[in-house]
């Protein structure tokens, strides 16, 4: 018996001293502060020569202009194919990166003639010409084109009979002589020119297939005008990119750049140890308290453009009164809840749905809804929702109580319903929470037929350069479109409309300034929070400068290794 | 036993029918919807989706759906994946072999493990060596794979730098033949680790119980009492028939071999069937579930096939005629 347990002891300490091993603290080697580059650091990236390695998340291999649907495609395709128009970093379009060399825009704002750039190379050495941006714009109004982009040009005269099969070809597209395209759109707005230039030629001879499935079948073989060309791609593991010698804005400095698939869970590990350069790590606290030990690398921390939200279902009429939409704000601790999940360096809570980056963020006037559980109440009493002994409140008889859909793929949209539903209790609220997979809950939402089956839900929107948000709020969106709380409200539908058909950059600014401030005070979300888009680039690495507006392939061939 | 095996063969064909009707049902019927990937995009109209809906076919009635489907397998085209974009046999096709490589691997190192340990436990019951693999066998059983691989990361690949942390090659390197596989082994040894731990458990498991339930016959006694040695007794006859309901488990095991392992998949960036069938499924992308499915249930018939036919090798008792 005595011999027994001493074995099981041995057995015990032997698994112990693993973990002991495992979580103990790490020898860190003191710097004297400062990031100063003089100080030799010990860089263990350094063997890897003049390519670049960005570590990321798995790719779903449409490296395909039209196609991409994942940021990690658009990675691939950013780099092998180039834009008709570039933007700045405060998002004006311009022809410096882009492959127009000058663009007009008719008085009436409805017709555009491109001009471009003569003598460009698509990676297998044929030349760009108009026939191939016409091209580009056809595949993507084809009645069986299954990507997302239609809407860029669905203003452009007679793209929709081309989508319904009643035309050959868009009558508003127009190839003049080798190296100019006028399109001509159906209405003037502000977005028309992001919309259909920002899009990026694919050479006609390469890609135009009988059938989409066909084309699809080179997605992971692009040719583009880009400053890299595809060499190899393994699958699930990496994609090899080598320099386009012949590119149009200079040989690129780097020889290529390696775009490989790590784990979320070792992203970190990875780019301590040195086998990525670049990594766009997960926004979280504890990650901003790991890589202040890295001294090799560099932090660049972007605001994500985008921001998470918990949606009211306005057919519901619980929802229809401002001030319970205002109270629900007031009564949950967001500002809390966001300091303790992404902490000081990763995200602050959002007010309106417009990036405080974007030109047509509001300077100052948004509400900031501090936790403050007696306004709230206050706001409940006022809309009639009298508190009850029982510790819940009602009006006309009528509990508060409804249901609240979340989804388990990500950690805050867990945590945050829960934390919801213990504040909102205090208030007398009663919340259901049901939590269901992505898929399920974004199909529930989506169907005009289950308007009555949910009452809130949670989400998250990543926003394009412009601030138009008609498709999120408009009354002509609702399910199946994206206004997927059946969202109204007078003057911001007006104000909407306005901002989109307005031409005159100061005006639209006015326009949307003041639909920030609307959309703080309506509250048709509860807004959450805008997070960080965080880089950790290694010392080695010059010029890799994404900003909140451009990505980092934008000018890649200037990104630089210096040993 | 050629009668018997086209027999066999043929049943499958009704049952493989009836499983893709199956599955093809259930996966109609669970919410969610392929085109849900493109709910999230601000820029999607309802007109949009209309028009996405009608491109892959998939506001058609369910019964004509499944009649295309069909039509087009029976021909060797299981259609494009949704997500993916590509045909769905070629999907499966790149994954197959290296799903293949790590599962039998680490297979084979769980038996040369377990069967070894189990036989020991077996004779030696309730001795310092069959107490010692018990617990091995429960740490391999109940140790989560999530956190006994980051361990090894932690370990072998950050601390001591000795394995690289994940992928199965290294990156953008062209090596010369040997160094290549070479550089697959080398990166194959932390996934391999851990399943062949964790999976030796069970197997350990079994072949103790099966062996103990043998040595206690009447024809082990009988060995023994014809004064064999107790080396022939038990690794010849006993291990023997102690091994049947182990190959019975290693029949089963066939369809596992190809349908890979998730969570090593996700930490070690191991490429396999596992994390593509698991984003099929939170994609509802029909074409590769299907695909998936059917290319697993085909091998779950051979495996109970070849289990039977196995039977007949290592038992005497069963002929098949």
């Amino acid at each position: 018996m005595m011999k027994k347990s001493i074995i099981l002891l041995l057995v015990f300490s032997l698994v112990a001293s693993m973990f002991l091993v495992a979580c103990g603290p790490k020898e860190t080697t003191t710097t004297d502060g400062g990031d100063s580059t003089d100080v030799a650091i010990n860089n263990p990236a350094t063997g890897r020569g003049n390519v670049l390695t960005i570590g990321g998340s798995n790719w779903n291999g449409s490296f395909n202009p039209v196609t991409w649907s994942t940021a990690y495609d658009h990675y691939i395709v950013g780099l092998t194919f180039d834009p008709l128009l570039s933007w700045e970093a405060d998002t004006t379009l311009t022809t410096k990166g882009g492959l127009l060399e000058s663009y007009e825009m008719s008085d009436d704002g409805l017709v555009f003639t491109f001009k471009l750039r003569e003598g460009i190379k698509f990676h297998d050495d044929t030349e760009l010409t108009a026939e191939d941006v016409a091209f580009t714009y056809d595949v993507i109004m084809r009645p069986d084109y299954k990507g997302r982009l239609f809407n860029n040009v669905r203003d452009i005269v007679g793209a929709v009979d081309r989508k319904d099969g009643k035309a050959e070809v868009a009558s508003g597209i127009e190839v003049l002589d080798k190296y100019t395209i006028q399109i001509t759109m159906t209405t003037p707005k502000a977005t028309n020119l992001r919309n259909i230039a920002t899009l990026q030629p694919m050479p006609k001879h390469y890609y135009d297939k009988a059938t989409f499935d066909e084309m699809a079948e080179l997605d992971r073989d692009p040719i583009g005008t880009g400053a890299f060309k595809m060499k190899d791609h393994v699958i699930e593991q990496y994609i090899e990119l080598e320099a386009n010698k012949e590119y149009w804005q200079g040989v690129p400095k780097l020889d290529g750049i390696i775009y490989k698939h790590v784990a979320r869970a070792n992203e970190l590990s990875e780019f301590e140890i040195g086998s990525i350069d670049a990594v766009n790590f997960e926004t979280a606290k504890e990650n901003y308290e790991i890589i202040q030990d890295y001294e090799h690398g560099n932090l660049i921390n972007n605001w994500n453009n985008g921001y998470a939200y918990a949606g009211f279902n306005f057919t519901n009429p619980i929802f229809q009164d401002q001030r319970v939409r205002q109270a629900l704000v007031y009564g949950v601790d967001r500002h809390g809840f966001v300091e303790s999940f992404f902490g000081p360096d990763g995200a602050f809570v959002a007010q309106t749905p417009i990036s405080p980056v974007s030109w047509a963020f509001p300077e100052s006037g948004l509400n900031e809804y501090k936790y403050n559980p007696e306004k709230a109440a206050e706001l409940l009493d006022e809309a009639g929702w009298k508190l009850e002994s029982d510790g819940w409140r009602y009006k006309d008889g009528q509990k508060l109580a409804f249901t609240w859909k979340t989804y388990q793929e990500a950690a805050w949209a867990v945590q945050f319903p829960a934390l919801a539903k213990e504040n909102w209790k205090q208030l007398g609220i009663d919340v259901d929470i049901e939590l269901m997979d992505f898929n399920s809950l974004a199909t529930l939402l989506t169907g005009e037929e289950n308007k009555g089956a949910w009452d809130m839900f949670n989400m998250a929107w990543g926003l394009t350069t412009d601030p138009d948000m008609q498709s999120t709020f408009g009354k002509s969106n609702t399910p199946p479109g994206n206004n997927r709380g059946y969202y109204y409200n007078e003057k911001i539908e007006e104000l909407m409309e306005k901002g989109v058909l307005e031409l005159d950059q100061a005006k639209r600014k006015e326009i949307y300034n003041e639909l920030a401030l609307e959309f703080n005070k309506d509250l048709p979300y509860i807004f959450v929070y805008m997070r960080t888009n965080p880089w950790l680039v290694n010392k080695r690495v010059k010029n890799f400068n994404p900003t909140e507006f451009r990505y980092f392939f934008q000018d890649a061939h200037l990104i630089e290794i210096v040993q | 036993m050629g009668k018997y095996i086209i027999r066999r063969l043929l049943q499958q064909i009704p049952i493989l029918v009836g499983v893709s009707i199956l599955l093809f049902a259930i996966f109609q019927m669970a919410p969610g919807n392929p085109l849900a990937q493109f709910f999230n995009d601000p820029n999607m109209t309802a007109e949009q989706l209309q028009q996405l809906e009608a491109a892959y076919g998939l506001d058609r009635p369910a019964y004509l759906q499944y009649f295309d489907w069909v039509t087009k397998m029976v021909r060797g085209n299981f259609g494009y994946s949704i997500s993916l974009r590509q045909p769905v046999s070629s999907l499966i096709a790149e994954r197959m072999w290296t799903t293949f490589y790590i599962a039998f691997v680490s297979m084979l190192l769980s038996l040369l493990i377990a069967i070894p340990l189990g036989v020991i436990s077996a004779t030696k019951q309730y001795s310092i060596f069959d107490y010692g693999g018990t617990i091995f066998a429960l740490m391999g059983v109940s140790i989560p794979v999530f956190f006994f691989a980051l361990l090894l990361i932690k370990i072998l690949g950050v601390d001591a730098r000795l394995l690289p942390i994940s992928g199965m090659r290294t990156a953008g390197a062209r090596m010369a033949f040997p160094y290549n596989y070479l550089d697959i082994f080398k990166h194959s040894i932390m996934p391999l680790i851990v399943l062949g731990l964790t999976g030796a458990g069970s197997f350990m498991r079994y072949t103790r119980s099966s062996m103990l339930e043998i040595i206690r016959q009447d024809f082990i006694r009988t060995a023994r009492a014809k004064g064999l040695k107790e080396k022939v007794v038990i690794y010849k006859h006993a291990l023997r028939n102690a091994l049947i309901p182990v190959i019975t488990l290693l029949g089963f095991s066939l369809p596992v071999l190809f349908s890979g392992a998730l969570l090593i998949e996700i930490v070690f960036i191991w490429p396999g069937m596992g994390r593509m069938q698991f984003q099929s499924v939170m994609n509802r992308d029909y074409p590769l579930m299907m695909g998936i499915n059917m290319f697993l249930a085909i091998l779950t018939l051979s495996g109970n096939l070849l289990a039977d036919i196995s039977y007949a090798f290592v038992d005497p008792r069963i002929r098949f005629d």
